[in-house]
């Protein structure tokens, strides 16, 4: 990762080969970045120009835009230089806009944590719903506001979460 | 830094990096540097359709921190080779 | 393990020195265990050509208990929930790998082989 000189640079471990190249960042919480780096240091600290988010749910996926992004290097994975010659993705996956696939994201995290409700003990589960809500939120608000088509999928959300509530009155939450 | 050298030795052979998140890769071994970053070429994951977005990766850098194991090629730990290392090692290289 | 001053433990790793060409057991996180061959050799070598013959202990670990493990078995245990009873079934699965690089930062415990005496 040190810098070599330049006569060797193509051999050594070093991320300079793959500057300015379109790349894949895989990110210790399981996130997927795309872009162009443009700077990196010893610790895999990186830049990437032009990055976005590809949130894959199922065979659904969509590229979120997000700019220009300066990335930690303790939470990089994998640097992965992009074959444009290959196809990214394979051919039965199919794009979608970004509030379908947070509403896709949103229902699969439902079904996921119906799964552990099931499974784990009552006072945890409280604790774990509650906490879980409370992130939905954040999400919830922190997205989203770009386009009406998110507005619409924010409300579907909101009225998922709703419904999950209703299912989980049992859990007597306040 | 022994198995840093031992690494350098083995640029150029087949090996599979099993990560921390379960990620496999195989690939031919580039290069590796003293904290066993470690990049590889012509890549394959293991388990493809679990990983669809890594279907056009066939270069990468694997930061060394993340990686579980590595898997070494049948006659990768060649007595000789290891020797060889740990020589370099005493005589501070 | 020839001479005494081989045999000696002054500090923990020196325990897994002496375990060096022997099958040891090894402890990881996310609820993984190894058996494998710690590899070891001693050997006379010529340096540089020169008739000088020296003794070079060539071991498979470091302080970071990196390590290359031979003929190495692997056991990884998993809790699943039965989706009808939401009983525990507690499955383990096994496989081998003639060689393999360890990474010490998941490493637990490192266990030699039972000694008798």
């Amino acid at each position: 990762m040190s810098w070599a000189g330049p006569e060797d640079i193509f051999l050594s471990t070093s991320l300079a080969s793959y500057l300015d190249k379109k790349l894949l960042v895989l990110l210790r919480d399981g996130r997927k970045l795309l872009g162009i780096l443009r700077s990196f240091d010893q610790f895999a600290n990186a830049v990437l120009e032009g990055a976005c988010e590809r949130v894959i749910v199922g065979d659904l996926y969509c590229d979120i835009p997000l700019g220009l992004y300066v990335i930690r290097g303790e939470n990089v994975v994998l640097i992965g230089e992009l074959d444009l010659e290959r196809e990214e993705l394979p051919p039965h996956m199919v794009r979608v806009s970004a509030a379908e696939i947070k509403r896709e994201e949103f229902l699969s995290s439902i079904s996921s944590m119906n799964m552990r409700i099931c499974t784990t003990s009552f006072t945890s589960l409280k604790e774990e719903f509650l906490s879980s809500i409370s992130s939905m939120n954040m999400r919830i608000c922190t997205t989203s506001f770009t386009s009406l088509k998110a507005q619409k999928a924010e409300r579907d959300a909101t009225d998922l979460k709703g419904s999950m509530r209703k299912r989980m009155e049992f859990l007597d939450l306040d | 830094m022994l198995f840093f050298s031992y690494f350098k030795d083995l640029v150029g052979r087949e090996v599979t990096v099993e990560l921390k998140n379960d990620l496999a890769i195989r690939g031919t071994l580039h290069s590796v540097d003293q904290y066993l970053n470690i990049k590889l070429e012509n890549t394959k994951v293991v388990d493809q359709d679990k990983y669809p977005h890594m279907l056009s990766v066939r270069n990468c850098f694997i930061r060394g921190s993340v990686v579980r194991y590595v898997q070494l090629p049948p006659d990768g730990v060649d007595v000789e080779l290891l020797h060889d290392a740990t020589r370099r090692e005493a005589r501070g290289g | 393990m020839a001479s005494e001053e081989e045999s000696t433990v002054k500090e923990p790793l020196d325990l897994i020195r002496l375990s060096l060409d022997e099958r040891i057991y090894v402890k990881l996180r996310s609820e993984r265990e190894l058996r494998g061959k710690l590899h070891h050799n001693l050997k006379r070598k010529k340096i540089f050509g020169e008739p000088i013959l020296e003794t070079l202990p060539c071991k498979a670990y470091d302080q970071h208990l990196n390590m290359i493990l031979g003929e190495v078995e692997e056991v990884i245990t998993t809790v699943e929930i039965d989706d009808e009873t939401y009983e525990e079934i507690v499955r383990t699965t096994k496989r081998m790998v003639p060689f393999l690089f360890v990474r010490g930062d998941g490493v637990i415990l490192v266990a030699p082989p039972l000694r008798t005496a």
